[in-house]
């Protein structure tokens, strides 16, 4: 059974992962890059998995159940605000893409890094917020 | 402006009740229990009548509303 401190330092661990890799993923020039971030973002799913697994033991054992009104509300406010995060994004990224090119004659933004970007912010976003509010409570 | 006070914690130590044990009853997460009794989480009408039944009291006196 995993301690409740021991679950904390694990979830910002894999925040922490998730964020290092992706500013590996604009740091590191070359089609290692790529790689790096893919490697990071699995690394950070499995320990997602593991966590979630040894809460699922943990609500077995308890016998309290895994999820309840507030944490059903708190992940679909959390769900919202990171579809918000990602339309913005979405907007923010076609519109830098274009000052990019159009103003400053820059080169075009690669489709990968914007659909990682896509998927990562959101992600995370999402993340963060859900453990935020199931800890804050009033949701109103 | 009105604040949400509850009885609940008072009312759990006299049945001798942990925050587990009530969370177990009424089929929440203990997380749950714990925000109710700070008032920090205005709870479904469904769950406050669990809360009171378990408690054996009513809405009312288990949830006060303060000015």
């Amino acid at each position: 059974m995993m301690s409740k401190r021991l679950n904390l330092f694990v979830r910002v661990f894999v925040l922490a992962l998730l964020m290092a890799g992706f500013s590996l993923f604009f740091a590191i020039p070359g089609n290692s890059l790529w790689l790096v971030a893919s490697v990071a973002i699995a690394m950070a799913v499995a320990l997602v998995a593991i966590v979630a697994a040894s809460e699922k033991v943990t609500s077995m054992k308890t016998g309290l159940p895994l999820e309840d009104e507030l944490s059903r509300k708190a992940t679909w406010k959390a769900g919202y605000y990171a579809f918000l995060t990602g339309l913005w994004l979405a907007i923010g990224i076609m519109a830098a893409d274009f000052f990019m090119v159009e103003a400053f004659n820059l080169q075009q933004l690669e489709f990968r890094y914007a659909f990682e970007a896509m998927i990562v912010v959101p992600s995370l976003t999402f993340v963060a917020l859900a453990v935020w509010f199931k800890k804050k409570g009033n949701l109103d | 402006m009105f604040v949400l006070r509850t009885r609940i914690r008072e009312l759990r130590e006299k049945f001798g009740l942990t925050q587990e044990g009530l969370a177990k009853k009424v089929g929440v997460r203990r997380e749950t229990i714990v925000l109710i009794e700070k008032g920090d989480y205005n709870c479904s009408i469904l769950l406050a009548h669990a809360l009171a039944k378990e408690l054996k009291t009513t809405i009312d006196r288990l949830f006060i509303w303060e000015d």
